[in-house]
């Protein structure tokens, strides 16, 4: 019979530990919001850069710009590595960790270089301790990337490719497809081969909960798509109509906005991984609140009895111990 | 009142700014063009430098600086996609100075082929190019 103190201790120990995983869910549902607030606010640029790009790849006529031509055969890949500064949203981090790591073995064994960029503390811990050299590598910005992130890691990506140093560069991230889903892509984004805006947090949210945050969470969602909607009509308005004259020339436009478009692809990467963080972290909070709770109701039932066996021993005595003594 | 036009200013990470100005004036790749209500259609890629706008009711001027990127007009709407973009009254000088000594800092212990020497160097232009129009 296990002691009634032990387990009151034990469920006392479960109930403070789901206090804390509760905690952690909403906050991270509220960071979501943040993060998607980022997102939105990002998308104009996005969008408009891909349409005018869009609108004028079919004017340029042959455009030079190194970022365009396709190296073959490739001798030195950059990987980015994009993950989180804290671990406790479930597979988050070694998804991505994984993909890489495979990536860059699968690479090596072909005889190609790979130079690893990483974004988040997971990323640089884990590097180190295979060590994996690092080229260049950011912490604490993981919740809340800057643009002057982006812009240094596309620097030295263009910088790179430019003077035929990297044949390739690859971003593996998370990509937020929902606020319960996140799906570990990978993304060559140099060369450039195509131009494309990858739409965040679009489709059905199906989140697997039903409870009030997703609601808000999935109604956030909605208002993106809006914006993005929004967004896209502002840029394409003013787009396509008429004989636009291109100063310096329409292929000199398209060479200067293609290095900011690489820095976009990376500045989006990087919040779309943000908003992936926290999604994740709410889901694995979600369900270590949902064990602790069937943790602590199985630990009650074995208290209570523990504690009705307890009683029905004590009162066993007692009238075994009366019947003694009436029988005297 | 002359006829107005929207223009927009946007930021890789926001839009700055989306109002109805009469005049627009902004430092195009061939030098600086003034844009007005059914200005022949132009897309531009964008110098360092400033982009005016007046609105119809304001006497005052907006300044925003800016570097890099694009500007597109169709003659009823003026979109500026740039890298960097900031109203001038916003900036602090305190702040860009620090930014400044910070990235020549970080010059000094990069090595001298190191790529992000030139993401340092276009920093330090470009808080140099805040201060100056903060000044201004």
């Amino acid at each position: 019979m296990p002691n009634l103190r032990d387990i009151k201790k034990r469920i006392n120990s479960v109930e403070s530990t789901r206090q804390i995983t509760r905690t952690m869910e909403m906050v991270a549902t509220a960071k979501i919001r943040r993060a998607t607030d980022r997102i939105v606010a990002a998308t104009p640029y996005a969008t408009a850069m891909v349409d005018v790009l869009e609108a004028i790849a079919g004017r340029a006529s042959n455009p030079e710009s190194p970022l365009l031509v396709v190296r073959s055969p490739i001798k030195r890949i950059a990987v980015v590595a994009v993950t989180s500064d804290r671990g406790l949203a479930g597979g988050f981090n070694s998804n991505v960790l994984r993909a890489v790591d495979r990536f860059v073995a699968l690479k090596r064994g072909e005889g190609v270089e790979c130079d690893v960029i990483a974004c988040g503390k997971k990323a640089i811990a884990y590097f180190k301790y295979r060590k994996i050299p690092i080229t260049l590598s950011f912490r604490d910005q993981s919740a809340d990337p800057q643009l002057s992130q982006a812009r240094e890691i596309a620097s030295l990506i263009i910088d790179g490719y430019v003077k035929e140093r990297l044949d390739q560069v690859v971003v593996f991230y998370n990509h937020a497809k929902n606020v319960a889903d996140q799906v570990m892509t990978s993304e060559v984004i140099l060369p450039i081969e195509k131009v494309e805006y990858h739409e965040v947090g679009e489709g059905e949210s199906t989140a697997s909960y039903s409870d009030e945050s997703a609601k808000a969470a999935a109604a956030h969602a909605a208002v993106l798509v809006e914006a993005r909607a929004a967004a896209r009509e502002v840029s394409s308005a003013a787009l396509l109509q008429g004989d636009f004259d291109y100063e310096p020339s329409a292929t000199a436009v398209l060479e200067a906005l293609l290095p900011s478009y690489v820095e976009t692809r990376v500045y989006h990467a990087l919040l779309d991984s943000a908003a992936g963080e926290q999604g994740a972290r709410r889901k694995a909070m979600k369900s270590a609140t949902d064990n602790a709770t069937e943790m602590v109701s199985t630990l009650t039932r074995l208290y209570n009895r523990a504690r009705q066996g307890a009683i029905t021993t004590e009162i066993t005595e007692i009238v075994g111990g009366a019947a003694a003594l009436e029988e005297e | 009142m002359a006829p107005t036009m929207i223009c927009d200013i946007v930021t890789p990470d926001h839009l700055l700014f989306s109002d109805e100005a009469e005049f627009v004036s902004a430092p195009a790749a061939g030098g600086e063009i003034g844009f007005m209500y059914l200005h022949a259609p132009i897309m531009s890629t964008l110098r360092m430098g400033e982009i005016r706008v007046r609105k119809p009711d304001a006497e005052a001027v907006r300044r925003f600086a800016v570097s890099g990127g694009y500007i597109e007009a169709d003659g009823r709407k003026v979109v500026v996609l740039a890298s960097r973009a900031i109203e001038v009254s916003t900036v602090d000088v305190e702040i860009s100075r620090e930014r400044i000594a910070h990235n020549e800092k970080r010059l000094t212990e990069l090595s001298a082929d190191d790529p992000r020497r030139a993401f340092c160097r276009d920093e330090i232009a470009w808080q140099n190019h805040l201060v100056r129009l903060a000044q201004s």
